[in-house]
């Protein structure tokens, strides 16, 4: 396997659940693990639920719709490959579900952040094996994508 | 009473200086702070037979500072990790004795945290949360991969809850400044800081500003924990450990899962060091607490009862925390203006201060008999140590 570049983007490691929950975000679909046991979702993947520990679980389709639950925006990359992309936000979006997901922010400037804002998700092609979920404002009354 | 029913006690203390290019490896630094610690305690390497460090892969291991003092060791231990190990340290080290398998641990760490491996960039190999962390990839992938990142997120929602300010963040920092300006070991020492200087200060990753984060440090610290009987007979009065609580959390670490993310793990610690050690929060005269970030100071006054949750920037912008205040906290400039340590150079200090060691200055806290020590690992994992001025 050739040595990534050392300034490409990092990736998240692709085995285990990780694997699982990012080979949907390539379809396009956001899918978190929700409890066989009580029906609680959750994310990150973990192999057993939070709430009630129980180990069986189904990969279930969120409506990829959230509201911003907090933010910070990075002002000095800590990595090259997000140099050009500062200042960026980083949120952590409370999905229609109730689980809470840290991820991108796209189609908004980061000084327009507001706690609560509407945000739905979207998919960004990295490489073959690899989509970035993010968020971005909420379209009223249009089904996320 | 009293974790171990009191019979510990910390011995020695010693550091080298600080700088940001040491020009010296790892271990050269824990040999200059080991033996530093030894001629504090009066004691001879060889009396030292458990050797016990933390590290991230950028130290020095306890079998070749050992080695390097002559000692033979009995016990030797490295923790992988950063902060909250200071504290795992000294209490693992006064267990270990009591099991027989040593009778003076010395227990420290040493890093080139700033002319090495640095934990605030990726760039040039630094630190990466992938090499501690399985989750780190989902959060690395959105271009967040360092510590100021994670907890800027709970500041931001912590000042969304309960309406901290960045001047609130901006009283720790100038409180712990003011510390390093009396202190001449200080990297900050010549550098004092007023507000304007705070809220000028550059946003790194908001609401974070550069003078929020803790320095970037080349150096070594170190101490000796032995029994109390032992410690007794060295030239230092003892500093008895009277709690400790050893990489604490809740069931499950995913923290932004949690019902509430502006509550941390020092919330679980707490309870049960105090419980132990038959104290309470306003019995604590000093504090050392675990400073990587200003907002990481509030956070744990609500966690360890200094303050009602919500409650710890007012509590922090009272001036609380200065000498002569409430609840003086990091004395010698903590992690924001001494140097960085992963807590070791804060513990220290409070030994210090238990001591009486800066008795007729102003540097000395008052009456400093009790003295609280916390380890923030992250939200998810803290320690917590509460030591006592020895008889
Ligand atoms: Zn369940």
């Amino acid at each position: 396997m050739a040595e990534p570049a050392a300034n490409a983007r990092p990736e998240p490691r692709l085995d285990g659940l990780a694997a699982e929950f990012y080979a949907y975000c390539a379809t396009g679909t956001l899918r978190f693990q929700r409890c066989e046991a009580c029906g609680a979702w959750r994310h990150l993947p973990r192999e057993m639920c939070p709430s009630c520990a129980s180990s069986k679980w189904t990969w279930e389709a969120s409506s990829g719709r959230g509201r911003i639950f907090s933010w910070t925006v990075t002002h000095r990359a800590p990595h090259p490959a997000f140099a050009a992309d500062v200042p960026y936000a980083v949120v952590v979006v409370e999905l229609e579900e109730g689980v809470r997901m840290v991820s991108g922010l796209r189609g908004l400037a980061p000084e327009a952040l507001e706690l609560d804002l509407a945000v739905e998700v979207g998919f960004e092609s990295v490489s073959a094996e690899f989509s970035l979920p993010y968020f971005k404002p909420s379209v009223e009354g249009e089904p996320a994508s | 009473m009293g974790f171990l029913g009191g019979r510990y006690a910390i011995a020695g203390v010693g550091e080298t200086d600080w700088s940001r290019q040491s020009g010296r490896t790892p271990l050269t630094l824990g040999l200059q702070a080991a033996r530093q610690a030894l001629t504090d305690a009066g004691m001879e390497a060889r009396e030292l037979d458990g050797f016990l460090s933390y590290s991230e892969g950028d130290s020095a291991d306890g079998l070749h500072l050992a080695s390097g003092l002559g000692a033979q060791p009995s016990y030797t231990a490295e923790i992988v990790g950063g902060g909250s190990s200071a504290e795992f340290l000294v209490a693992t080290a006064a267990a270990a004795i009591e099991a027989g398998l040593c009778t003076s641990v010395l227990c420290y760490r040493a890093m080139n945290g700033r002319s090495g491996r640095r934990f605030g960039t990726q760039q040039d190999g630094g630190f990466s949360f992938d090499q501690i962390d399985p989750f780190a990839g989902f959060f690395s992938a959105q271009g967040m991969t360092t510590p100021a990142q994670h907890y800027g997120l709970i500041a931001r929602r912590h000042m969304h809850e309960y309406g901290t300010t960045a001047e609130q963040l901006g009283a720790v920092a100038l409180a712990f400044r003011e510390h390093a300006c009396g202190n001449p070991h200080a990297m900050m020492h010549d550098r004092p800081l007023t507000m304007a200087d705070y809220l000028a200060s550059p946003l790194i990753a908001d609401p974070f500003r550069l003078l929020d984060c803790c320095l970037e440090s080349d150096g070594a610290a170190a101490c000796i924990v032995t029994s109390l009987a032992r410690a007794r007979d060295c030239r230092r009065r003892p500093v008895r450990i009277l709690g400790a609580v050893t990489r604490a959390g809740g069931p499950h670490v995913y923290h932004y899962g949690l019902p509430s993310i502006t509550e941390a793990a020092g919330q679980h610690v707490a309870p049960r060091l105090f419980g132990m050690a038959g104290l309470e929060p306003g019995d604590v005269d000093v504090a050392a607490l675990y400073d990587c970030f200003s907002f990481v100071v509030l956070l744990q006054l609500e966690d360890y009862g200094f303050c009602k949750k919500g409650e710890g920037g007012p509590f922090a912008a009272g001036g609380r925390l200065g000498i002569g205040g409430d609840l003086p906290c990091n004395t010698a400039g903590g992690q924001l203006s001494e140097a960085y340590t992963h807590g070791m150079n804060n513990l220290i200090e409070l030994v210090r201060q238990l001591r009486g060691t800066y008795t007729g200055s102003k540097r000395q806290v008052s009456e400093a008999e009790v003295g609280l020590c916390t380890g923030w690992g992250g939200p998810e994992v803290a320690s917590g140590l509460l030591l006592g001025a020895g008889a």
